[in-house]
C-alpha cells in the first residue's frame, strides 16, 4: 500500500494555496522565503493524528497467504487468501485466483482476524456518560453526543478494534439509549453510527443506582419493583396510543413520551437491554421480571456472579459480556473470579469480554487470551469473546465478527498470533477502507511533530501576547464531562476525585 | 454656534401634530414590537420648540428641548449598502430616520449642516448576540425549571443598554440581547444602543427563542438534567410537548365534556415559536453545531445558530444544515510556548486552533454560510473591530464583512426593514469613519443611533480641551499691544497655563529654559507667569492673571481672559478670546498655534 500521507508530501490542496496563502504565512519563516512551506489547514479531527480526509475505498484487495482466523465454521485457516471487494468480503479461500485490479497485501507470516468488538465502552462520547438526575433516563440518547474528536478512537483502532457499544453509565435502573459506532477515525459524527445495528438501552442493578439517597430505589427491592412498573407504564402507554390510533377519542390525545416511547420499544422486540449487573440474586430477579413480561435481554453487562447461576441465564437466552479479570473493587464484586467467563461459555451461554475502560480496549484481543489462560478455553474460541461473540450479543453478526463472505471487510493484520503479547496490530480495515497502518501511524507522527514546532517557531517569531498558563478559563464545553462510568466503582481513585469536583 | 430658529411663521397647531403621532402609536400586540414611528416631520416645516415628544408618550418636564428636526450629513463616501458607495454624497436625517440619500441635497430650512468631507459613512453594525439576567418565571410553567421559553429579555431583562457607549465606540448601533441560563431560555429583543429607556431602544421583542443543547454553566442546578444527554432529551420532549399541549386544548375545546388539560405558559409560548417563531441554538463547539442543526431539522425549527469560532472543525456537515451562523471574533491568543515546560503542555490541536481560528469566518463564508458577528467571547469589547480586520486579513472577503457586519446581520435579526442599509425610510444608525472601515488606520469618529449622534472620542485625546497646547499669545487694545507664549496644559483633566517670553529661535530650547525657571512672580522680569483661576470645558476657558506683573505698564489688579474654540472640521481649531482688565476695559486676543517652532495662523 501507498502511503497515504508522506513525511513533507505536498497536501491535497496544496499546490492551488501556496501563492496566495504563502504571503500571508505570517511569521513563518520570514527569511526563507525560496521554500514556501504548505499552508496550514484544517485536518479532521482537528490536531494530532488528524487526516484530510477518509482513507480510500480500495475497490478490490486480495490478503495474501495469512494465516486467517475466520471466527466462523472455518476455523483457522493456513496460508489463506481473503478477498475483499466494495467494502464486503466476498471469498476466503487457498490460492485465489484474481485479476489485476486487485490490490494484493503480502500477508504471509502474518495473522488476519476479524476487527475486534467491544459490547461495553464509554469513549467516543461528550455527552456526560451518565444522565443521573432520575432513576428512569430511557428517554437520553448518547447517539446524540458522539464525540467523532475523540483520541482514543484512534488508540483503540491502533489495537484492533473496529466495532464498539457506547453505553450509557450505571447511575439508574433504567439509564439511557446506547450507539453502536464503528471506528472510522476521521468521520463525521454520523459516519462512525453503526447504522444496521439495532436500538439498546442500559438497565443497571445494585449499588451503583441504589445509593442516591435522595430518589427512589434505595434498595435492590426496589430496583426490581420500578423495572417491573417502568414496563407496566409502557403497557398502558402502548394501549392508550393504540385506542387513539384506532380512532377512539373518548379522552384527550394522548402525549408522546420519549420515556415510555424507548421501553414501548423493548415490550415490542424493537430495542435490546443491555444490563449492568454483579450479584446473583438481583440478576435472576431482573431476568424474572423480564421473563413476566415476555422480554428476553440482550445482554446482561460484568455478570460476574453469572457463573453462579449460569443455568438460569441459559434458561431465559441471555448473553454475558464480562470483565476477563477485574474484581474487588467494590463489595458487590467480592465474589468474582477469572473462570466465570469459561464457565458461563460451558453452560452454553454467548459469552464476550469487554473493556468498560478506554485503556483496556487497545489490547482487547489479550483480554480474550484469558479465556484460554484461566479457563482452558481454545483460542480459536476464546478469540470469538472479542468478536463473533459480542456481534451476537449487539445483533450484527449479520454484518461483523467473522471472516465469512458476505460480511463488513472489517479486518485486522497482526505481526503474529492475534492473541501473543508479543504481536501487534499492523493494519485495522473497516468497510474495506484501512484507517489504521502501522507504518502510516509513524509518518502521521513526524508530519505532527513538524507542524508543532513550525507553529512554535511562528508563535516565538510574533510579537503577540501569549495566553497567561495562570489564568484558567472557564473549560471548554466538552472538558465539563467525564468520559468514563463515574458511577462504576471499577474505575477507583479516579471516580472519587470526580465525585468531589462535581457538587 | 446655531443661528436662533426662525420663527417667522404661525406654527401649525401642536395637537395636530400630537394627534397625528398618537394614530401612528399604535401599538403592536404580538411578534415585532415598533416603538419607533415616523416622527410625522416634513421637511421645510418650521421649526419650533416641541410642544410634546412627537415619538414617546412621556411627557416633557421642564424646558422644552428645539433640537434641530434635520441633519445633513455632506460630502461623504457613503456606502449604502455592502459593496455599493457613492462618493461625495449626502445623507439627510430627519427624526430618527433616513429621508434621503444622494448628490447634492438640498438641507431644508433650518437643517443643521455637517461636512463630512474626507469621510466614510457606514449603515450602524449590528451585534447579533448578548446576554442579560432575566428574572422572571411564569406560575402556570413547565415541570421543569430549565425549561422557560416564557422569559423574555424585553420585559424581564435588567440592564439592555448597559455598555452601549463601549459599542458605539466600535460602529455598533443595534444589538441582540438574550435571556442567559436555563435549557429553553426564554425569547430576545433587539436594542437600540442609544442612552434612552428601553421603550425606545427595543425595535423587535421576541426576536428569537433561545436553546442550549447542555446544562447551564451558571444558576440553580435542578437535579434534571445534570448532562447535555439528558438537555437534549428534555428539549425533545418539551418541543413534543408544546405540541401536544396545542392538540389537547382543540380537543377539549370540541369536546368539552374531555377532562380540562392544565394551563401551561411555558408550552403556549413554545408553540407560538414552533409555528410561527424562531430559534438561536447556543453552539458552544462544532459538535454542537452540528447536533443544533439537526435537532432543528428534527423538528423543522426556524433556526439560527450561535457559534464558538471553530466552525471550520466540522465544515462541511455546518455548510450541509444551511443555516445562519452568528460568529464570535475572540480568536485566540498564541498558546504560551515561551519555555521548554510550557510548550509541553500545549497539544497540537491548540496550536492549529491559534493559527486557524481567524480563518473561521472566511471558511464559513466562502463555503456559503451567511454570517453575522458578535462581541460575545471578547475580553473587551473595544477589541471588536480590531478582531474584525483580523479576519478580513485572513481572507474574509471585505464587501461579505461589512455585510455580516450590517445587512445580513439584519436579515437574520429579522430587522431588514429598519436598518442594515442607509436607505430613505430606515432609522438612521451611521458609523462615520476616518477612511475605509477596513483599512487598520481607520478609526470611527461618530456613531448615530436612530438619529442622535455619538462623537466618539479617541481614547488617547478624551476629555482633552482643544486649547491645549502652546499658542502665540496677542493682545491688542488701541495702540497697546502684548505678545507672549501661552502653555495650556492638562494634568488628571486639570488645566493649567502659564504666559511665557516668545521662543527666539528654537521654540524648544525655551520650553525647558521655561520649564526649568518655573514661575517667579515676585522677580522684576519674570520669565513665566501662572494664570489662576482655570475653568476649562471642553470648548471654553476662563482664568485670571494680573498681567502688571507681566509688563508693569499694563494696569494692576485681575485681568479676566475668555477662550472659546470651534472646530469647524477636525484637526482645525479657530479660537475667540477677551481679556478684560482691571478697569473693565475690554482686549482682543488672538492665539495662534505654536508647533516646534513652526507659527499657524488660522
Amino acid at each position: 500500500m501507498d502511503a497515504y500521507y508522506a513525511v513533507g508530501d505536498a497536501q491535497p490542496n496544496d499546490s492551488e494555496t501556496e501563492n496566495t496563502e504563502g504571503t500571508t504565512d505570517g511569521g513563518a519563516n520570514p527569511e526563507d522565503d525560496s521554500k514556501p512551506l504548505p499552508a496550514i489547514v484544517t485536518n479532521y479531527p482537528l490536531g494530532a493524528y488528524g487526516v484530510d480526509s477518509l482513507p480510500d475505498l480500495v475497490p478490490a484487495v486480495l490478503f495474501r497467504r495469512a494465516t486467517v482466523w475466520t471466527c466462523g465454521e472455518s476455523g483457522i485457516l493456513t496460508d489463506a487468501d481473503v478477498l475483499v471487494r466494495a467494502g464486503k468480503i466476498v471469498d476466503v479461500g487457498a490460492k485465489l485466483e484474481v485479476g489485476s485490479d486487485v490490490l494484493v497485501i503480502n500477508a504471509k507470516g502474518k495473522h488476519l482476524t476479524p476487527g475486534l468488538i467491544d459490547c461495553h465502552s464509554h469513549m467516543g462520547t461528550d455527552g456526560g456518560v451518565n444522565e443521573s438526575g432520575q432513576a428512569v433516563t430511557a428517554e437520553v440518547r448518547i447517539g446524540d453526543f458522539i464525540d467523532n474528536s475523540d483520541i482514543e478512537i484512534y488508540r483503540q483502532l491502533a489495537g484492533g478494534l473496529t466495532t464498539s457499544n457506547i453505553l450509557h453509565g450505571s447511575a439508574n435502573p433504567i439509564g439511557g439509549q446506547n450507539q453502536v459506532i464503528k471506528l472510522r477515525w476521521g468521520a463525521t459524527m454520523d459516519g462512525l453510527r453503526f447504522a444496521y445495528a439495532p436500538k439498546g438501552i442500559k438497565f443497571a442493578l445494585g449499588e451503583n443506582v441504589k445509593r442516591s439517597t435522595s430518589r427512589y430505589p434505595n434498595t435492590r427491592m426496589g430496583v426490581e419493583q420500578i423495572l417491573s412498573d417502568q414496563l407496566l407504564a409502557a403497557r398502558e402507554y402502548i394501549t392508550r396510543w393504540n385506542r387513539w390510533n384506532s380512532g377512539i377519542r373518548d379522552a384527550l390525545p394522548p402525549r408522546r413520551d420519549l420515556q415510555l416511547e424507548a421501553l414501548a420499544e423493548i415490550q415490542r422486540g424493537e430495542r435490546w437491554i443491555h444490563c449492568h449487573s454483579y450479584r446473583q440474586d438481583e440478576i435472576v430477579a431482573t431476568l424474572d421480571v423480564l421473563d413476566r413480561f415476555g422480554i428476553r435481554i440482550g445482554t446482561l453487562q460484568h455478570i460476574l456472579e453469572g457463573y453462579k447461576v449460569a443455568d438460569r441465564i441459559a434458561q431465559h437466552g441471555a448473553m454475558a459480556s464480562a470483565f476477563s479479570d477485574w474484581w474487588a473493587y467494590k463489595f458487590e464484586v467480592f465474589d468474582a473470579i477469572p473462570y466465570n467467563g469459561v464457565l458461563m461459555h460451558d453452560a452454553g451461554i454467548v459469552v464476550s469480554f469487554n473493556s468498560d475502560d478506554r485503556e483496556l480496549a487497545r489490547h482487547l484481543n489479550t483480554e480474550a487470551a484469558k479465556a484460554t489462560k484461566y479457563g482452558g478455553v481454545p483460542p480459536e474460541e476464546a478469540l470469538k469473546f472479542v468478536t463473533l461473540n459480542p456481534a451476537k450479543q449487539l445483533r450484527i453478526d449479520h454484518r461483523v465478527g467473522s471472516i465469512e463472505s458476505g460480511k463488513d471487510a472489517d479486518l485486522v493484520l497482526w505481526s503474529g498470533p492475534p492473541m501473543s503479547t508479543t504481536s501487534r496490530c499492523e493494519q485495522t480495515w473497516i468497510d474495506g477502507r484501512k484507517y489504521f497502518d502501522v507504518q502510516i501511524d509513524q509518518q502521521r507522527r513526524q508530519r505532527d511533530r513538524e507542524l508543532r514546532q513550525r507553529l512554535i517557531r511562528m508563535i516565538l517569531d510574533g510579537d503577540e501576547e501569549t495566553e497567561d498558563n495562570s489564568s484558567q478559563g472557564e473549560p471548554e464545553e466538552e472538558e465539563r464531562w467525564v468520559r468514563y462510568d463515574e458511577y462504576c466503582n471499577a474505575r477507583g481513585g479516579e471516580a472519587g476525585q470526580q465525585e468531589t469536583n462535581r457538587e | 454656534m446655531s443661528a436662533l430658529p426662525l420663527l417667522d411663521q404661525q406654527p401649525k397647531l401642536p395637537v395636530d401634530r400630537g394627534l397625528r403621532c398618537i394614530a401612528a402609536y399604535r401599538h403592536l400586540r404580538l411578534a415585532i414590537l415598533l416603538v419607533l414611528t415616523i416622527a410625522g416631520h416634513a421637511t421645510g416645516m418650521n421649526q419650533f420648540a416641541q410642544a410634546q415628544n412627537p415619538t414617546s408618550a412621556e411627557p416633557i418636564v421642564g424646558l422644552r428641548q428645539n433640537p434641530p428636526q434635520s441633519v445633513l450629513l455632506s460630502g461623504a463616501t457613503v456606502v449604502v449598502s455592502p459593496g455599493h458607495e457613492i462618493p461625495n454624497a449626502d445623507i439627510l436625517v430627519s427624526g430618527n430616520k433616513i429621508q434621503a440619500v444622494g448628490k447634492k441635497l438640498v438641507a431644508p430650512a433650518g437643517a443643521q449642516v455637517i461636512d463630512c468631507q474626507g469621510r466614510w459613512i457606514y449603515c450602524g453594525f449590528i451585534d447579533a448576540f448578548a446576554e442579560v439576567e432575566v428574572e422572571f418565571r411564569a406560575q402556570a410553567g413547565y415541570w421543569n425549571a430549565n425549561v422557560q421559553p416564557e422569559r423574555s429579555a424585553a420585559l424581564g431583562g435588567e440592564g439592555l443598554a448597559s455598555g452601549a457607549k463601549e459599542l458605539r465606540a466600535q460602529g455598533i448601533t443595534t444589538r441582540l440581547i438574550a435571556p442567559r441560563g436555563r435549557i429553553i431560555k426564554g425569547s430576545s429583543c433587539v436594542t437600540l444602543l442609544t442612552d434612552a429607556d428601553a421603550g425606545m431602544n427595543v425595535i423587535a421583542s421576541e426576536a428569537f427563542q433561545h436553546l442550549q443543547l447542555t446544562v447551564p454553566r451558571t444558576g440553580s442546578r435542578p437535579r434534571y438534567p445534570n448532562s447535555p444527554m439528558g438537555a437534549v432529551a428534555l428539549v425533545r420532549q418539551s418541543l413534543l410537548d408544546a405540541a401536544w399541549y396545542q392538540e389537547a386544548w382543540s380537543a377539549h375545546r370540541s369536546q368539552p365534556q374531555l377532562d380540562r388539560p392544565e394551563t401551561n405558559v411555558a408550552l403556549e409560548r413554545l408553540a407560538e415559536f414552533i409555528s410561527q417563531g424562531r430559534f438561536m441554538i447556543d453552539c458552544p463547539n462544532e459538535r454542537m453545531a452540528v447536533r443544533a442543526g439537526n435537532l432543528a431539522d428534527e423538528f423543522a425549527l426556524d433556526a439560527v445558530l450561535l457559534g464558538s469560532g471553530r466552525e471550520y472543525r466540522a465544515i462541511k456537515e455546518i455548510v450541509a444544515s444551511a443555516r445562519p451562523v452568528v460568529v464570535p471574533v475572540d480568536f485566540p491568543k498564541p498558546p504560551n510556548v515561551r519555555s521548554q515546560e510550557s510548550a509541553s503542555n500545549v497539544t497540537l490541536q491548540q496550536l492549529m486552533h491559534w493559527r486557524l481560528a481567524p480563518e473561521n469566518p472566511a471558511q464559513l463564508t466562502d463555503s456559503g454560510v451567511t454570517i453575522c458577528f458578535t462581541t460575545d467571547g471578547l475580553e473587551s469589547k473595544n477589541q471588536f473591530l480590531k478582531q474584525v480586520r483580523v479576519a478580513v486579513e485572513r481572507g474574509l472577503n471585505p464587501t461579505v464583512a461589512l455585510s455580516a457586519l450590517t445587512s445580513d446581520a439584519a436579515e437574520i435579526l429579522g430587522i431588514q426593514d429598519l436598518t442594515g442599509t442607509i436607505s430613505r425610510g430606515k432609522l438612521a444608525n451611521l458609523v462615520v469613519t476616518t477612511g475605509p472601515l477596513f483599512d487598520p488606520k481607520s478609526k470611527v469618529q461618530e456613531t448615530w443611533v436612530a438619529g442622535q449622534r455619538f462623537q466618539i472620542v479617541d481614547p488617547s485625546l478624551s476629555g482633552k480641551s482643544d486649547l491645549v497646547g502652546r499658542w502665540q499669545f496677542d493682545l491688542r487694545q488701541r495702540q497697546q499691544s502684548v505678545s507672549a507664549q501661552l502653555t495650556i496644559e492638562e494634568n488628571d483633566g486639570k488645566l493649567s497655563a502659564k504666559l511665557a517670553d516668545l521662543p527666539m529661535d528654537d521654540p524648544r530650547e525655551t520650553d525647558d529654559e521655561a520649564e526649568s525657571e518655573e514661575i517667579d512672580e515676585e522677580g522684576d522680569q519674570p520669565k513665566t507667569l501662572k494664570l489662576s483661576d482655570i475653568v476649562g470645558q471642553r470648548d471654553r476657558l476662563s482664568a485670571t492673571v494680573d498681567l502688571s506683573k507681566w509688563n508693569e505698564s499694563l494696569v494692576r489688579g485681575t485681568w479676566r481672559l475668555t477662550l472659546l474654540t470651534v472646530v469647524p472640521k477636525p484637526g482645525r481649531v479657530d479660537t475667540f478670546g477677551t481679556m478684560t482688565d482691571p478697569e473693565g476695559q475690554d482686549w482682543n486676543v488672538q492665539l495662534s498655534r505654536l508647533t516646534d517652532g513652526v507659527v499657524f495662523s488660522f
